[in-house]
């Protein structure tokens, strides 16, 4: 095997198979192309056949995977464009930088669809904060996602965190993109057109993150600081100008085809682009506009260099488009053209470095993955001792369960003016535009679930996200994902990866959920530790009045408390469990028969009308929810239960629901016919104290008990 | 009449800020001006909205307020014309010399998004004609350099002048430490020109003028420059 080859990081296998479809040897460009475009994070080697079983059809659907971003329609002539995305590796070596650069590119996929970026939400996995690393990664991941959005002018509207000690060395960081279009505004990445020319606007090109596809496609090593200048660094200022830049220049001219350019820069965007439209390009390194002089070609080629997009275009309408560039300050210089013939030419000062078929780059051999089953958690739990009050005061300080305000008061939650329910609890609301349709938007994954079964905890993450979403009112209409997991080439990877895709399928069908892309980041391992298999769930909730959004009013003291959903009957896999060290058994499936009953329930109009606030049971079960609700509003609650015991209060099903509600007849009348178990538990008061008589006795909670614990205010 | 709203490179409010006047200025044009070769000849109202101005390089504010559009905005100052620093706005403002004082980093040393409540204090404005003296206002801060600093003299003489139009306060208007969020001198929120025409605030009005989620005390301010409001010139 040449040494080439060898650096690309490729095996044998797949270099014998490049050089047999290329018919040749390939030089030493085109062996640093490949080893980006057939690294496992472009190419999805071991994901791509299992990815292919997610059901991608729906109503709303107008673009899906293999799109920049997916597309689902809100009706009223708008649509949404959604994608997650993961930046683990250089947020491992680099927190700042690495989650400013995540929330930078999946903003620009967005921006790819024609969308205008209206909100990021940020799903963190970090170790236990007493380690000095692990709140060191926090702190500098939540810094920078703070960083990016703030300046860009795009407001971080919600996300999640959750602490365990697999991602210790490998933090998660999945940044998820939200924007707003028009339908006639929709663009995709397929380049057309012989003789049209690609337009790289932008940032001018520099060194910074050479390889980094590459280096996402390996198990992180302990001296992971030498792969720091793999990371790009992102500039947020310079993002918001290219937002700009690139939607006025769509806006005005026909822009045939466009994509940002991610992993593998400008090679991986124009190789994608061609392969996609089924054409071919030259590409004119030379005419690449650089910040630092003494580039090399196959280094203009492969800089993950930030805050670039690459736009398919007639001639004829570059001067136009670098008009409006200039006005904004950015660069835009006309870097290739599009030929018939689809292979790929690379020239520097028109001499050709390479000529190769755009094919041979955009369809990496796919790998088999090894055989193999996850290892089967023991099952067997002991009884649980009679709850008592301090038991919700101790699940409220605990770092999964606490007030997450400390976060995401640092993040700019309204900028744009579609904030319509701001971060805090469940999903968050966004409108389009005055007057226009909304989604509501939720991330969700539960490491406790996953670390017993990948396949129910990724069933349970699409049922937390959609109940989250049904919460504001909101019919989920689509999902997208980020399967976080460690390294494939190893049988309880493997068995991961298998597990989590077939979870997410059998909800998504279950729920007539089409699945409109994301990301797979494989080879979350760090010092033979692996991760916790994460996939990460978006949920898009329909809203098509969003102002009108389920907890956008204030709701009174003197309101009906209600629960609606059959209570929780097993502590398995959940926060009390954990805490009371009772042993781990896996929960139940989620039972999506009753989460499509509560969507038809919150869709019917008398009970809507009456609902004030809905929130999901989820970690920390019914007390917490209650407890939930109590800080959220400033309300007390004065409530009677019917059970003491422990399932009751902090088991955590699948589809259960405290409402408020002004008029408990008509929405209980409402549940009746919905097919949703309803039970009145009590009412909201002004003293803001939560107050519980179950058949054990009464427990009574000041409302300043309960924040001082949920602040961890010792 | 016409409302103007200036657009740095990096201003990042300047959209929602043309939705709230709109909102609040019915009747009214309102245009959103590129700063190079801006003009606010026509102009009866000009803000300088929020955002990251130059991305904050240098010092928030200070690289707009050597914008051309700066003589602009002094013009129309003296044509009479009412001006709005909103956040990154006043933070020009405040770099440009039109008003007073400077700023730092927050004391807490990280930005801070979140309703703050403002007491509307003793002044002389059309910018708070809807107001009287001890009202509370809830509006949404999102800065990371809002602590405004002043001399003790300066604010003795802006106090005496009239001019300080915000301070942050609690829930029910009372004052104190832990109801400034970024370190304000004097819990000082939002400043005043010397003829009341200039004013300059950390809280962003254009998020609260947004009546069916409940937001609204901020419609108030940006109404400042409807017609009848002109001739009373507030409390």
């Amino acid at each position: 095997m040449p040494e080439a080859a060898t650096v690309a990081g490729l095996t044998r296998d797949e270099a014998k198979e490049a050089r047999r479809r290329a018919g040749r040897d390939l030089g030493a460009l085109e062996w640093a192309i490949l080893a980006v475009q057939w690294s496992e994070h472009c190419a999805y080697k071991h994901s791509k056949e299992l990815l292919r079983s997610l059901p991608k059809d729906g109503a709303h659907v107008m673009a899906g995977p293999g799109a920049s971003a997916g597309v689902l329609d809100l009706g009223d002539g708008w649509a949404c464009a959604a994608k997650i995305e993961s930046h683990n590796h250089p947020s491992a070596v680099e927190p700042l930088q690495g989650a400013a650069t995540g929330l930078g590119g999946i903003m620009r996929d967005v921006l790819a669809m024609g969308a205008r970026p209206a909100a990021f939400l940020d799903a963190l996995r970090f170790g236990p904060l007493d380690d000095p690393k692990s709140a060191f990664l926090a702190r500098g991941v939540v810094a920078g996602v703070g960083h990016y959005g703030n300046c860009v002018g795009v407001p971080t509207v919600g996300g999640d965190v959750y602490y365990h000690p697999s991602y210790q060395r490998n933090p998660l960081v999945n940044a998820m993109c939200v924007g707003f279009l028009r339908h006639g505004e929709m663009r995709s990445a397929a380049a057309a057109g012989d003789g049209n020319a690609f337009l790289l606007l932008g940032a001018a090109t520099g060194r910074d993150g050479i390889g980094g596809a590459a280096f996402a496609s390996v198990e992180l090593q302990a001296d992971a600081a030498q792969d720091r200048p793999r990371v790009q660094v992102g500039d947020p200022f310079y993002g918001k100008l290219l937002i700009e830049a690139t939607l006025e220049i769509l806006r005005e001219l026909p822009v045939v085809a466009i994509q940002d350019l991610g992993a593998g820069g400008l090679a991986g965007a124009a190789i994608e682009m061609c392969h996609q439209g089924g054409v071919g390009a030259e590409i004119e390194l030379a005419a690449v506009p650089l910040r630092a002089q003494d580039l090399t070609p196959p280094e203009i080629l492969l800089s993950e260099s930030q805050e670039r997009m690459l736009l398919c275009l007639s001639p004829q309408d570059i001067p136009a488009a670098q008009a409006v560039a200039k006005r904004y300050g950015v660069e835009a210089a006309q870097v290739g053209r599009i030929t018939a013939k689809p292979t790929m030419r690379f020239l520097y000062e028109s001499e050709c470095l390479s000529e190769l078929k755009t094919s041979i780059y955009a369809e990496a051999p796919l790998r088999s993955l090894p055989q193999g089953a996850a290892p089967k958690v023991a099952g067997a739990m002991s009884a649980a001792s009679p709850v008592a009050r301090e038991d919700l005061l101790r699940m409220l300080t605990l770092p999964d369960l606490c007030d997450r305000s400390p976060i995401y008061a640092t993040y700019d939650q309204d900028v744009g003016l579609r904030t319509v329910v701001r971060p805090g609890l469940d999903a968050a609301v966004l409108r389009a535009a005055p007057g226009a349709p909304g989604v509501a938007v939720t991330t969700d994954q539960n490491p406790r679930l996953c670390a017993i079964s990948a396949r129910l905890g990724a069933e349970h993450a699409v049922a937390e996200a959609a109940r989250n979403v049904i919460a504001r009112g909101a019919v989920p209409i689509g999902l997208t994902n980020c399967l976080n997991l460690p390294s494939p080439e190893h049988p309880a990877g493997a068995a991961a990866l298998r597990d989590v895709i077939e979870g997410i399928r059998q909800a998504a069908l279950a729920l007539s959920l089409p699945v409109t892309g994301g990301n797979v980041s494989l080879y979350n391992e760090a010092e033979a530790v692996a991760i916790v298999p994460t996939p990460v769930i978006g949920m898009i909730g329909l809203l098509p009045d969003p102002e009108r959004a389920i907890g956008v009013a204030p709701s009174p003291p003197g309101a009906a408390v209600l629960l609606l959903g059959d209570p929780g009957t097993s502590l398995a896999g959940s926060v009390y469990a954990e805490m009371k060290g009772l042993g781990e058994a896996e929960p139940a499936a989620p039972d999506y028969g009753a989460l499509r009953r509560m969507t038809a329930l919150i869709g019917d109009g008398s009970a809507r009308e009456e609902i004030l606030l809905l929130h999901d049971l989820a970690d920390g079960g019914l007390l917490v929810a209650l407890a939930e609700v109590a800080l959220h509003t400033g309300l007390g609650l004065d409530l009677r239960l019917e059970s003491s015991e422990a399932a009751f209060l902090f088991g955590e099903p699948s589809a259960q629901f405290v409402a408020l509600a002004s008029r408990a007849d008509a929405v209980a009348a409402a549940a009746t016919r919905a097919g949703v178990s309803c039970r009145e538990l009590g009412r909201t008061t002004a003293d803001g104290n939560l107050r519980i008589a179950a058949p054990a006795g009464v427990m009574e909670f000041a409302q300043s008990e309960l924040r001082k614990a949920w602040r961890r205010e010792a | 009449m016409r409302a103007d709203i200036l657009v740095f490179p990096g201003s990042n409010c300047d959209l929602d800020t043309e939705i709230a006047l709109r909102e609040a200025l019915p009747g009214w044009q309102v245009e959103r001006q590129w700063h190079d070769g801006a003009h606010l000849g026509e102009s009866q109202f000009c803000v300088l909205p929020g955002g990251f101005a130059y991305g904050d390089y240098l010092r928030a504010g200070a690289l707009a307020a050597r914008s051309g559009a700066i003589a602009e905005v002094r013009r129309l100052i003296e044509r009479g014309g009412l001006v709005l620093g909103i956040c990154n706005g006043f933070q020009v403002l405040v770099e440009a010399g039109i008003l007073p004082g400077a700023f730092q980093a927050n004391t807490v040393q990280h930005f801070v998004c979140r309703d703050a409540h403002l007491r509307v204090e003793r002044a002389r404005s059309p910018f708070l004609a809807d107001f009287a003296e001890g009202d509370v206002l809830t509006l949404p801060i999102a800065h990371q350099e809002g602590n405004y600093r002043l001399t003790a003299d300066e604010y003795r003489r802006l106090k005496d002048e009239g001019r300080i139009a915000f301070t942050y306060c609690g829930p029910h208007g009372e004052s104190g430490d832990e109801h400034n969020p970024n370190g304000s001198y004097a819990g000082v929120a939002g400043v005043l020109g010397a003829e009341g025409r200039v004013l300059g605030m950390m809280p962003h009005p254009e998020r609260a003028a947004w009546p069916a989620v409940g937001r609204k005390d901020g419609l108030g301010i940006l109404a400042a420059a409807l017609a009848p409001r002109l001739e009373g010139g507030g409390h």
